[in-house]
């Protein structure tokens, strides 16, 4: 390894002038996470290896005309939340990319993929491979992708490929295409009142291979006793879906319209039924200097689309829906993060506000002040069963409507279930010029049952005060006081946290979470009143940066954009390098 | 005009280049397809363990008696999906024969409950022994007849009916279990396997235990404290990963164990489970009640 970092820190250096705007560049990067485990029988960890690391090596060849690249990933034991599958180590990303003019402006240009690669059609609805590490996520295509601008404000898509599904690639092959025309380069007069209009289209196909899926046995009386039939579910091996799309931006208004919808898809997400998939998002926005309002609504159905249709988990999804809530950065806040409902859907809302107190003003102070609002509200769909039941989650039903359409649903109504709300306040504001303070509230309703498959609903206020002294311009001290309080689940959490910087090189960072409340034993007897210390010493030189700690980490879900991921309880000595260059 | 053309010329070349392979209306009548019906004469047929199980003085031990399915149910105490994993268990043997579907609940896992941390806790190390063997992450997920590796359930009637279907070779080996409780809570237990060809196998031997009353969480997220659990693993009687033996064609083989049975379990719901395995599969399995000799 030792000699590959050097190896790769020599090819930095290389940059090979062919003309002056036309030369060749190395680039990459090298992440490696590192886990010395030990066992804790109090927090539930277990040492089930001496070390563990993920560890991703990039690299990238670019000229003018192509562009190569390739990534390492060596994950023969990897960290705990990732599942056997993942065990194993090689090149599962690598591409060569062919180029016809400048495909970044937006005169004409064609660009060609052959390799693995990513790619999202609108807001990625029908169509969004990527790579998010921390979630085990790179669902890849395997195949060749083409993107040709034949005229300014035109640009055409089109791929096919196999889906990554950790060391392999799915049966199943996705193709697609997809249009995006920006009117206002047609029509003089809006670029002259400075409106943008642009519309778009895409159109996804899965051939999947027919699995041979069998349903229970259904019984049924006859005269001297009973009759059982067994039934294979027939299954689509094409799966088509469509996504249409209009963004307008009109000076300080921008407005996003998308409607994406899907065709019959029986799945392990969905419970093998048949009917259609739909998602309609309204999403508006305003912003000016110190004001920001965002205003969005979705609502989606039956949109779970993977390329392994009987695959559990995150892997071989071919869509992603945005959550409408918000990643949250501070540690309580992130305890109950939403995960998005595809199979089951969902009705969500967010609007978020940001105003700027000016400088010298009575609320803004000498220094100003910024607060910023948000609310989100997600809630089941209405959904009628044929049957009259009352089911909640389509994976439980054990196969029961399998091969069925299962249910109908008025569009516009609500179901009966909350699944999240938030509704959270941050003021940041800078008392001295030395003192920047961040206070916020959050008030959450959270079910856990929906997204996690049991424990009600969870009701927290969550409390944090973040402040940030700066001692003179190397050295700052940061500090965190939170507080998260809820009678549900595992009670009351406190943290916090202290991070000494002294710059440019060194950070000192030292944390508790504890869970420091009783729940209500009538309904909840998770307390557990663990602590989960932790402390970090991080170094960064140049492009450089090392991390070394140790401490326990709570089991729990690691969330972004809506998809998770389960995290158990481990404890031990860690280790994180980064470098790019 | 000419953008509009040149998008209109895209979309053309889409739908003529993948229209013909991308499309596949399936029949609302053709999505269910009948694979399988089995008569069951519930007059005719009481719902117990057939007595030929049991080892009796005229036992032709030579004579075929089928393939029969193990299903090593993983599950667990605290896994919300897991009585749904029950209930399917519960239609495949009401279809095919509690003497043909052999199901054993193996209490595992983050999700499985200890004694040591609850009384009323099912799960075992030796239950953990297999589910890190298997490589189970998942709850309900099922290992049948050890071939074809851990299974979500959607995959299992597909796989018992596959099992069982006329394509399957015939088992190897017959398995006859006779075990017999003293007074003195110590079952003795003969197992005799019959070759029907040459064999070269394991016999696993497993107390499974019936009818104990302890708490579940369903899927709807409450705790049930009353559920019912039944073929749950309790332990093994000659090791994890129990005998070798090899047979020729037509020969017999004895087995004799004993077990002390703990007070806390009950003698009248505990069986016996047999099955004999190789690297590739069960090759046969059987359940046997023990029988009270006081």
């Amino acid at each position: 390894m030792k000699g590959l970092i050097i190896l790769l820190s020599c090819c930095a250096s290389l940059t090979v002038p062919a003309q002056n705007d036309n030369k060749l560049t190395l680039s990459g990067s090298i992440q490696s996470d590192m886990l010395l485990p030990q066992s804790d029988s109090v927090i539930g960890a277990e040492k089930t290896e001496d070390f563990l690391t993920n560890t991703y090596i990039d690299l990238r060849l670019q000229h003018k005309y192509f562009e190569a690249g390739a990534r390492l990933e060596y994950l023969e034991h990897p960290l705990p939340g990732f599942e056997n599958d993942f065990k194993g180590w090689g090149v599962p990303h690598f591409y060569v990319k062919g180029r016809l003019g400048n495909t970044a402006s937006n005169k004409p240009s064609a660009e060609l993929t052959a390799g693995t690669f990513y790619e999202q059609f609108g807001s990625g609805f029908i169509l969004r491979t990527y790579e998010e590490r921390t979630l085990g996520i790179d669902n890849s295509l395997f195949g060749g992708r083409v993107q040709v601008k034949p005229v300014k404000g035109v640009v055409l898509k089109a791929l096919s490929g196999r889906q990554r599904t950790y060391w392999d690639w799915t049966k199943a092959w996705v193709s697609g295409a997809d249009a995006e025309v920006s009117l206002n380069e047609w029509m003089p007069l809006m670029q002259g009142k400075g409106v943008n209009v642009t519309l778009g289209a895409s159109w996804v196909n899965k051939n999947e291979p027919q699995d041979y899926i069998e349903l229970p046995p259904q019984k049924e009386a006859t005269a001297t006793g009973y009759r059982y039939t067994t039934y294979q579910l027939t299954q689509p091996r094409n799966v088509n879906a469509w996504d249409v799309r209009a963004n307008i931006n009109a000076g300080d208004v921008s407005l996003l319209a998308e409607y994406a919808q899907k065709g019959d898809d029986p799945s392990q997400a969905n419970g093998y039924i048949y009917g259609k998939g739909n998602v309609a998002m309204l999403s508006a926005s305003y912003s000016r200097k110190g004001l920001s309002l965002l205003l969005q609504a979705k609502r989606s159905e039956n949109m779970s689309f993977k390329s392994e249709r009987s695959r559990k988990g995150t892997a071989a999804a071919i869509n992603h829906l945005p959550s409408f809530t918000q990643d949250q950065t501070y540690a309580l806040a992130a305890l109950y993060p939403y995960a998005t409902q595809l199979a089951d859907g969902e009705w969500a809302y967010q609007a978020e506000l940001g105003y700027n107190f000016k400088r010298k003003t009575t609320l803004g102070g000498k220094y100003g002040m910024n607060v910023k609002v948000n609310y989100s509200y997600v809630r089941a769909i209405d959904r009628q069963f044929n049957d009259g039941a009352n089911v909640t989650s389509l994976t439980k039903t054990n196969m029961t409507y399998a091969g069925t359409e299962a249910y109908t649903s008025k569009f516009f109504k609500w179901g009966p279930q909350t699944y999240y709300q938030d509704l959270d306040i941050q003021i940041s504001r800078r008392l001295s010029k030395a003192f920047r303070l961040n206070l916020m509230y959050m008030n959450q309703r959270y079910n856990k049952s929906v997204v996690e498959g049991e424990g009600g609903m969870i009701h927290s206020d969550i409390f944090v005060a973040d402040g940030k002294y700066q001692f003179n311009p190397k050295t700052t001290l940061r500090m965190e006081a939170q507080y998260l309080a809820t009678r549900q689940d595992e009670g009351d959490w406190a943290f916090l946290l202290a991070e000494l910087s002294l710059a440019p090189h060194w950070m000192f960072t030292l944390s508790d979470q504890w869970n420091c409340g009783d729940s209500d034993p009538e309904t909840h007897s998770e307390n557990t009143h663990h602590h989960y210390y932790q402390g970090l010493i991080t170094y960064n030189i140049g492009a450089h940066r090392l991390q070394a700690g140790y401490g326990r980490t709570r089991p729990g879900f690691n969330c972004s954009g809506g998809v998770c991921r389960w995290i158990p309880a481990q404890k031990g000595f860690t280790l994180s390098y980064n470098y790019s260059f | 005009m000419k953008r509009l053309h040149i998008v209109l010329v895209f979309w053309a070349l889409v739908a003529t280049t993948m229209m013909p392979v991308a499309c596949s209306n399936i029949d609302e009548s053709d999505r269910l397809v009948v694979v399988n019906v089995v008569e069951r004469d519930t007059i005719a047929k009481p719902d117990t363990i057939p007595s030929d199980t049991i080892k009796p003085d005229t036992t032709d031990y030579f004579a075929p008696t089928g393939r029969h399915v193990l299903i090593e149910d993983f599950t667990g105490q605290e896994c919300v999906n897991c009585p749904n994993a029950t209930d399917l268990i519960v239609q495949l043997q009401d279809m095919l024969g509690e003497d043909k579907i052999i199901a054993v609940g193996v209490h595992s896992g983050p999700l499985g409950v200890k004694p040591e941390k609850d009384p009323e806790g099912l799960a075992t190390a030796l239950g953990d022994t297999y589910y890190n063997f298997w490589n189970i992450e998942m709850q309900p997920y099922g290992v049948i007849n050890r071939s074809d590796g851990p299974l979500s359930t959607d995959w299992w009637t597909a796989k018992v009916n596959w099992d069982l279907s006329p394509e399957q070779p015939d088992p190897s080996v017959n398995i006859w279990v006779k075990a017999i409780a003293g007074s003195n809570r110590k079952v003795n237990i003969e197992t005799t396997v019959a070759a029907l060809e040459y064999a070269r196998a394991k016999l696993q031997l497993w107390l499974v235990e019936d009818g104990i009353v302890a708490y579940q969480k369903m899927p709807d997220g409450t705790k049930k404290s009353d559920y019912v659990h039944n073929h749950v693993l309790r332990d093994a009687v000659n090791g994890a990963w129990g005998e070798d033996f090899v047979l020729e064609y037509g020969e017999l083989k004895t087995f004799t164990h004993s077990y002390d049975i703990p007070e806390k379990w009950n003698m009248d719901n505990l069986h016996i489970v047999a099955f004999a395995y190789n690297d590739d599969r069960v090759i046969q399995t059987t359940k046997s009640q023990i029988s009270n000799n006081k």
